[in-house]
């Protein structure tokens, strides 16, 4: 009986030093500024990416969707002569080009968006990355030789890389992108990973990485917290893993970053206070960004050949 | 150009007058008659001419007089004052003993006090914390907090509950210089702030100065906190042993020599030792908890922290004193984590008297702050900053009317912002570039009476700062575009080698106050000060973590400065029962730190690119009663201020409020002594809400739903406010009973409110779902996200209960 007492006082006792309390706010209103007009554009140097999704901005509390403006006027030009007037396509929600055409590198495209109130423009240069291309794939199950690692973080590794190799495991929770140990430049590029064409998203994170700071890259997921495997990612023997690489500029690698801050934000308590991240959008009234991106993408099926952590 | 000679031969004049007739010097000390301990601030006046001096912060005074017989009156704010009649015919040394209040003995005579230090003195923008009344005060978890007594004064806020961190003024917590013993503490909490550094048990003096900063004192913008701790009791060993909820508490002190053996009870009798020592130790209780279950029992949480001093008077000129600090909290689970960190001083000081008017220490410092934090087989993490300093301190007694302070200190320090070493191969290793620094300062200052009414005092510091390199050389980088986080690209590097000369700043920084007496109850006083601050503490949140880090003033990193302007009006009441002050102030400060919006500020070696600096503002005014005698004392503090900041790169270049602004602060602190035995507490405090970036609109991206933020801290947090109520049962006083003790009860936050820590927009838990319908944070794009707001609260109700026994 005593002890008894004595664990829930343990209890008690550590419940209110480690853990703050948490109330949730039933009538909180944030004092939302006035409505602004999203903007998510996209232009790629392959057929079939190309959208423009718009809408408005919502109280951030709010339960309705965000829903799609369908009536304005979206337009798609280049510096070498392109003009498309996107038409809205309700299916996907989006603007979709009027004629099949794909980006060239190098050329700046301009995207004008005419709705109500806003009128609103952007531009952004395709990149001209050299040989921007997955090179090779390969899957490995991989041992780890450390067994309290697998202990406590109940993963196995994933590896995909620009030349060498893509590895899978069996059971994978973490996925690391290899890229060449020697980029020449700067290279940008934001990583998405289909696992039999479905996409698998970091939660409250977007992948971009600058591979000439950083050439290796990892999708690093921790277990969530109480233990347990990593949830985002999980392939199985016999699925078909797509590496998607869109290589993007530095004003989009910065746009992306700020993103995934305001992902993370804690109101600058504990960390740098979020903001709202640069755009190329004309309209402090507008917000969201027009991407132009190269697009390199391969798949492959996963085996089991494995090999032994060193 | 003549005008101006004349008017500085008049002022060598007056500093120097013409010796009319023969004059002679009183000097000494000051102590307490029970315990030895040098009292501060303690005021030595004399009936006949009006003329007084006080002691410095080694308890010295000196005052010169024409020969004479005069009447000295001794007098200290809880202590009764004494008259002593002298003629003085010669240069004399003369140490007097007061008693507190309570004492009788016949030796004193009791007169009208005389406590008006709140109108008569010359400084202003100080606090004079009182740690009797702190022990008396509702403390969290029963224990008795230094810092939380600060965090109540008027232009003091801090960042909410749980947290050690406080800002004077609208300065940032790193603008706060912390001196223990004048050894500067980098981090002053323990369990990330719950409480701080500090054991009050062991504090014998704490000063705040927000404003009107003596130029002794350098190196951060906004506030100076002063702690002295005691000597030791040089005429009996005296004890206490205290337990609370949270931590245990043991001291003891005494003399060194047969004194320590003495069986006197009335220790003005007994003879005082040359020499004494104090040792304290604090540790915490909440680790062991985890032994409780085998689960738990390789975990450990705990702090502790050790002083240590001793004090020896060699002879009536030379007195030295060695004073350690020991503090460290640990955060262990299993082999598997590992987060410690702590700081650790010591400061060797010797007083000499080179006679009657010349008074000097001498200090060397030393004083470390590190952190480890380490999970094995992922990476360990290590940083630390180390400063030893060399300080010498002069007191001229010139003449009644002129005290000369100056002086200099030179202090080297080194920096290691972070190493972090992966235990993997695809975890690489960052070493951030270590820096050292050559930090020199010279002051001279004069504090002078015009006239008895009138006081001034005057002076300048010379900071003398070089950014060296770090001990095995420091490469620094040279960016093409060195604000453009988006594109960082290294145009150049120079490598430094081994502590060799990077870059100096030099600062002159004015001081000066001044005291108009309106009659012997009122007074007006203004003060400005030029604070420099070359030590940056680089912290992501408002709120410092111990993963903090702290840089010198660089290439990128230029001095922040600041130029705080003060006025006030101080009157007391009735015999000076109550002290009231009304001040205003306006503080601008250059080159204030900040950061470019989503920075990352650890393990970053490009950290210098997403340094913001530019110009923040603070201005306000502080109403203060203080009630200092009866059964009911207390104090009733309000402050109505501003803190705003404009910076290029933050806000889009748009003025925003510091974290620190509150518009409207009011605290009250009250302490009633019921009976003999019982002694109530109270303390109240508001805070207008601390001003938060927060999402307010939400739009979809990537498939991701994306927060609109809110200008940096565009949203207010509600309002803060709580009362915490106290009762201190002593033990009966018997009759040669050498020990006694003291039974608290105490309850924190008494109509549980639930103050806003911070409010978070978070996905709402109940309706997020994976691919397969388990409820969690989901892994395919979600379409819809509903959000929700979540305030966090740090302290809900909490009684808690303290036991101390002193013999």
């Amino acid at each position: 009986m005593k002890f008894n007492i004595i664990n829930l006082l343990t209890l008690i006792f550590a419940t209110l030093i480690l853990n703050s309390c948490q109330i949730k706010l039933e009538d909180f209103n944030p004092n939302q500024e006035s409505e602004k007009l999203t903007v998510e554009g996209f232009v790629s140097d392959s057929i079939g990416f190309h959208f423009v999704r718009l809408s408005k901005t919502t109280n951030v509390l709010s339960t309705q969707p965000n829903a799609p403006i369908s009536d304005a006027l979206v337009v798609v030009t280049d510096n070498a002569g392109l003009i498309d007037t996107f038409q809205y396509n309700a299916p996907t929600a989006s603007f979709l080009p009027s004629k099949v055409w794909k980006g060239i590198p190098g050329n700046t495209y301009k995207l004008n968006v005419v709705t109500g109130e806003y009128s609103v423009y952007a531009t952004e240069t395709m990149e001209s990355y050299a040989n921007f291309k997955i090179d090779s794939l390969k899957s490995v199950f991989r041992e780890t030789a450390t067994k309290n690692r697998v202990e406590n973080f109940s993963y196995r590794d994933v590896f995909f890389t620009g030349t060498p190799y893509i590895s899978v495991g069996d059971s994978v929770y973490r996925v690391q992108l290899f890229a060449l140990k020697e980029i020449p430049s700067r290279v940008n590029v934001q990583t998405y990973v289909f696992r039999n064409k479905t996409l698998f998203q970091g939660s409250n994170t977007f992948f971009v990485n600058n591979l000439l700071e950083v050439p290796i890259n990892s999708f690093y997921v921790m277990p969530p917290p109480g233990g347990g495997p990593p949830q985002n990612i999980h392939f199985l023997k016999g699925d078909t893993v797509t590496i998607l690489l869109q290589g993007i500029t530095d004003a989009c690698f910065v746009y992306y970053q700020g993103l995934n801050s305001v992902l993370s934000n804690d109101g600058g308590l504990f960390s740098a206070p979020a903001g709202n991240p640069p755009t190329n959008l004309s309209s402090d009234k507008a917000i969201g960004y027009f991407k132009v991106a190269r697009i390199a993408t391969k798949s492959i099926v996963v085996n089991n050949i494995g090999i032994v952590d060193p | 150009m003549k005008k101006a000679f004349f008017i500085a031969l008049i002022c060598l004049i007056e500093i120097f007058p013409i010796i009319a007739q023969q004059k002679y010097t009183i000097s000494g000390y000051i102590k307490d008659k029970k315990n030895g301990e040098d009292l501060i601030g303690a005021t030595v006046s004399i009936k006949e001419t009006g003329a007084a001096t006080s002691t410095n912060a080694y308890g010295f005074y000196s005052i010169t007089l024409p020969t004479g017989k005069y009447s000295l009156s001794i007098q200290y704010i809880g202590y009764k004052t004494l008259e002593q009649s002298i003629v003085l015919e010669k240069n004399q040394s003369i140490n007097f003993n007061i008693a507190e209040e309570s004492i009788q003995t016949d030796e004193i005579v009791v007169t009208d006090r005389k406590i008006d230090a709140n109108v008569s003195e010359l400084k202003m923008s100080k606090v004079d914390l009182n740690m009797g009344q702190l022990k008396k005060l509702p403390a969290l978890f029963g224990e008795p907090d230094l810092i939380k007594l600060v965090q109540l004064q008027p232009g003091v806020v801090s960042a909410g509950e749980g947290t050690s961190a406080f800002f004077v003024r609208g300065g940032a917590a790193d603008q706060n210089l912390i001196l223990y013993d004048e050894a500067p503490i980098y981090d002053p909490s323990h369990v990330g702030g719950l409480l701080s550094a500090f054991n009050s048990s062991i504090v014998k003096t704490s000063e705040l100065y927000k404003g009107g900063i003596p130029a002794i004192y350098g190196g951060r913008l906004s506030s100076v906190l002063d702690i002295r701790s005691v000597d030791g009791n040089n005429r009996k060993p005296t004890g206490a042993l205290s337990l609370g909820v949270l931590a245990a508490r043991a001291n003891i002190q005494g003399p060194i020599g047969k004194q320590f053996f003495s069986k006197s009870n009335d220790t003005t009798e007994i003879k005082p030792a040359k020499a004494s020592f104090m040792l304290s130790a604090r540790r915490s209780l909440v680790g062991y908890l985890f032994l409780l279950s085998p689960q738990t029992s390789s975990n450990n949480v705990y702090f502790y922290d050790v002083n240590a001093k001793v004090n020896y008077n060699i002879n009536q000129k030379n007195r030295v004193f060695i004073s350690t600090y020991l503090g460290r909290d640990v955060i262990k689970f299993g082999n598997n984590f590992n987060f410690n960190w702590g700081n650790s001083t010591a400061t060797l000081r010797w007083n000499h008297i080179f006679n009657s008017k010349l008074f000097s220490n001498s200090t060397f410092i030393a004083s470390n702050y590190d952190y480890s934090l380490g999970i094995t087989n992922i990476f360990t993490w290590n940083a630390s900053i180390r400063e030893f300093t060399l300080k010498q301190d002069f007191n001229y007694y010139i003449n009644p009317k002129n005290t000369l302070s100056f002086g200099f200190n030179t202090a080297f320090r080194e920096f290691q912002p972070g190493d972090f070493l992966g235990a993997r191969p695809e975890i690489p290793d960052t070493k951030l570039e270590r820096l050292a620094a050559w930090d020199n300062a010279f002051y001279i200052s004069n504090k002078q009476d015009i006239s008895p009414r009138f006081s001034i005092d005057y002076g300048v510091r010379l900071s003398v700062f070089a950014n060296l390199a770090g001990q095995n050389g420091t490469k620094f980088y040279k960016y093409a575009n060195p604000t453009n986080t988006s594109n960082i690209i290294r145009a150049d590097s120079s490598q430094y080698k081994g502590y060799e000369h990077i870059e100096t700043f030099i600062n002159p920084e004015p001081r000066f106050s001044a005291r108009y007496m309106l009659n012997p109850t009122s007074s007006l006083k203004v003060s400005y000060n030029r604070m420099v601050q070359n030590v940056h503490q680089i912290i992501s949140g408002i709120v410092p973590l111990p993963t903090s880090f702290w840089l010198p003033s660089t290439k990128y990193l230029k001095p922040q400065i600041a130029d705080q302007f003060a006025g006030g009006y101080f009157k007391n009441f009735k015999d000076n029962t109550y002290e009231l002050s009304i001040e205003g102030f306006y503080k601008n400060m250059q080159n204030a730190v900040d950061f470019a919006d989503n920075s990352n500020v650890f393990l970053n070696p490009d950290l210098p690119v997403y340094f913001r600096q530019g110009r923040a503002w603070s201005y306000g005014a502080e109403l203060f009663l203080l009630k200092t005698k009866g059964k009911l004392t207390g104090q009733i503090g309000y402050t109505l201020s501003w803190a705003e900041r404009n910076i290029n790169g933050v806000n889009q270049n748009k003025t925003y409020f510091s974290s620190y602004d509150r518009r409207n602060t009011l605290n009250a602190v009250a302490t009633y002594e019921l009976t003999k035995r019982w002694t109530l507490g109270a303390t109240f405090t508001y805070q207008t809400g601390r001003p938060i970036t927060l999402a307010t609109g939400k739009y979809i991206m990537g498939g991701q739903p994306i927060d609109v933020i809110s200008e940096r801290n565009g949203f207010r947090l509600p309002d803060f406010h709580r009362l915490d109520v106290s009762a201190t049962l002593k033990s009966k006083v018997v009759p040669g009973r050498k020990w006694n003790s003291e039974l608290t009860f105490s309850v924190y936050n008494v109509y549980n409110r639930k103050n806003p820590f911070t409010i978070n927009i978070q996905p709402s838990t109940t309706d997020v779902r994976n691919s397969d319908g388990t409820i969690g944070p989901g892994n395919q794009i979600p379409g819809i996200q509903t959000k929700e707001a979540v305030l966090t609260y740090v302290f809900p109700i909490l009684p808690a209960i303290s036991y101390t026994f002193n013999f």
